[in-house]
């Protein structure tokens, strides 16, 4: 069996399965006859070898007449012929296609956000991991190439975990799966950014339940190092001394998030007759400070008993339901808070606020 | 959206008294009728179709260079765009297709050196390997003029010296490469000597020139790549051979997976092109 007849017996046999094949070539003599003798639709343009011409014109079955213009059609112009249908030779005029050109750049970033491409690309299995790594990422990442990212990626940070760490910055209460469909990535592709940037130490990783469902918890990023500023050339953010990531990302999410659920004049860190409280606000004509309780639980009641007198009230904020019950053990042991302290999970004072403050 | 066809200035045949004169037979509209749309009948404003049925018993494009085969292929990708209809087109030569990006957005432009991956040796979904492992050989030996008992020592090669030591995993043909190099360093028999020094230039031309396209164990799944209009840019290879060699075990792989699927009697599912196709079914003239 020649290679040939392998290739044209898929071709015939591929009919058969929906696929359809369009064959070009300058030289219509050049291809076999079975080819031309089992092909449906001929399209001859302008030929100007005689051998050539000799040849279209016995396939498409011109007449003289109609042979002598064979090598004056102009561009553009051809002349077709369908087997069956309409099985006689007819000039066609094809309309011209104006190309627009496309860069490489305007290539790679329009690649790099195609989610199809993405979920096709993540089914590749590479010889070894190392070698993934090295060619998924850029293909991923060739977004948009300014003066300081191309810096930076000599610095051997590639760029799409720059844009990651930027909008980290811009947006630290997004999720990451939300964080990930907003950038069209898979949910693995977006994991091999997410544990870059861990395992650079480039930002801190806080879990924690916002929703207040059954979903269970949401990974937020939290730029703390200064490693991860540097990599997209910006400040830190001022931080109050002697406080956590998961602490520093609960009282930031809750000056953001608790504007919307009509708390107003809010403050992180307010110094209040020589008290600083991690966050406070006036809930109409009431003064709420809020004190975050990550896993101090002991050294939490001295806070309260100074914090008492300077609000209305006062929320004890827990990141998840075991640190509040151990809070409330201790609290019952230690001390005899007043009416006006209560402890809540941080996504009930964000889902409902109202719903606390009205237990007073 | 405008419309991407703009028509050229001078519409008429060398003779113009012959531009759409008795020339031609003038068919009746239903005749010509269809749903790929391919041109104008003559000057005239009747539209010249086909149906997809009648695609699906293939086209054939014939012109000489600067006739507008290129362009004329631009609009039927945009027609089988239109109808919904995926396609597969590969850029040999010149980018062609990439420049059809702003119509149709829907279009999957992909690199040899970027985006595509491929490994010759992974037989596709559905398809037995020992029968896989026939087809690369007898592609391979014919595209690269290689003698037929080189086919037969290939083939056994694959099955008891590639995937037998590599055991779950499909090799690549890094791994082939790495083997028929390993092989020629021991003691074995003249003929033998033979066959692994003409498929081994071969391969090491293909590694070297495709270097990591070709080096990952599962490519691009098939099945996937069916779905979507989609371009794969082969400009950069130099080696003609080795382009029409990929072109070649792509087409058999695409008529070996649908060989393993149920028939579709006719009915148009997805179309291939083939520019320069005298390199793939010519005559061994050009």
């Amino acid at each position: 069996m020649s290679r040939e007849s392998f290739v044209v017996g898929c071709m015939r046999r591929l009919r058969e399965y929906g696929e359809g094949i369009i064959l070009a070539d300058q030289c219509i003599s050049s291809l076999k006859d079975v080819v031309k003798n089992n092909t449906y639709t001929i399209v001859g343009m302008s030929q100007t070898g005689q051998r050539d011409r000799r040849e279209m014109v016995s396939v498409l079955g011109l007449n003289s007449q109609q042979a002598a213009i064979v090598n004056f059609l102009d561009v553009g112009q051809g002349i077709v012929r369908l087997a069956g249908r309409y099985p006689f030779p007819q000039w066609l005029m094809i309309p011209l296609v104006k190309p627009e050109n496309i860069s490489e750049k305007e290539l790679d970033f329009v690649n790099s956000h195609d989610r199809r491409l993405l979920s096709l690309l993540d089914q590749v299995k590479f010889r070894t991991n190392q070698e993934e790594d090295k060619r998924l990422l850029p293909v991923k990442s060739q977004v948009n190439s300014g003066s300081k990212k191309e810096s930076n990626s000599q610095d051997g940070i590639p760029e799409n975990v720059i844009d990651m760490l930027n909008d980290i910055f811009h947006r630290f209460d997004v999720a990451s799966t939300k964080r990930a469909k907003d950038f069209g990535l898979s949910a693995s592709a977006a994991n091999k950014i997410f544990k870059y940037i861990e395992k650079e130490q480039l930002v801190e990783t806080v879990k924690l339940n916002l929703a207040g469902g059954r979903g269970g918890t949401s990974k937020y990023f939290v730029l703390t190092n200064p490693k991860g500023y540097e990599a997209i050339s910006k400040s830190p953010t001022k931080r109050p001394g002697g406080v956590g990531d998961m602490h520093f990302f609960i009282q930031r999410y809750l000056k953001k998030h608790l504007a919307e659920k009509g708390f107003g004049e809010l403050e992180i860190e307010k110094n209040i007759g020589g008290k600083r409280i991690d966050l406070f606000g006036r809930y109409g004509d009431l003064k709420i400070g809020v004190e975050v309780c990550v896993s101090t639980v002991r050294t939490e009641s001295i806070n309260i008993q100074k914090d008492e007198g300077k609000c209305d009230i006062l929320i004890i904020v827990t990141p998840d339901k075991k640190t509040k019950i151990k809070l409330d053990k201790e609290l019952r042991k230690q001390t005899h808070p007043g009416n006006n302290v209560k402890t809540c999970v941080v996504s009930k004072i964000l889902n409902k606020p109202q719903e606390i403050i009205n237990a007073f | 959206m405008q419309s991407p066809y703009r028509y050229f200035q001078r519409p008429s045949l060398h003779d113009s008294r012959n531009a759409g004169g008795p020339l031609f037979e003038r068919p009746r509209p239903y005749q010509i009728k269809g749903d790929i749309r391919l041109g104008h009948v003559g000057r005239s404003k009747m539209v010249f179709g086909i149906q997809k049925k009648e695609l699906a018993k293939h086209l054939l494009i014939c012109g000489a260079s600067g006739a507008g085969k290129t362009n004329f292929l631009r609009v039927i990708q945009i027609e089988l765009n239109r109808s919904k209809i995926p396609f597969l087109v590969f850029d040999t030569a010149k980018l062609g297709s990439r420049f059809l990006k702003k119509h149709m957005p829907d279009l999957m432009v992909l690199r040899w050196d970027k985006e595509f991956f491929f490994n010759p040796l992974q037989p596709p979904v559905g398809v037995k390997l020992n029968e896989w492992i026939m087809v690369f050989s007898e592609i391979t030996t014919e595209v690269f003029g290689l003698r037929t008992a080189s086919k037969l020592y290939l083939t056994e090669f694959i099955q008891n010296r590639v995937f037998e030591s590599d055991g779950i995993n499909i090799p690549t043909l890094h791994d082939l490469n790495m083997k028929l190099s390993k092989r020629l360093k021991e003691r074995i028999p003249l003929n033998e000597r033979g066959y692994i020094n003409g498929i081994s230039s071969k391969i090491k031309a293909v590694c070297i020139s495709l270097e990591g396209m070709i080096d990952v164990r599962e490519g691009l799944p098939l099945p996937g790549l069916l779905k979507y209009p989609v371009c794969i840019e082969l400009v950069g290879i130099k080696s003609s051979e080795i382009q029409y060699w990929i072109i070649s075990l792509i087409m058999a792989a695409i008529s070996c997976y649908r060989e393993s699927r149920p028939m579709s009697f006719g009915s148009l599912r997805h179309v291939f092109f083939i520019d320069e196709a005298a390199h793939i079914v010519g005559k061994g003239e050009a």
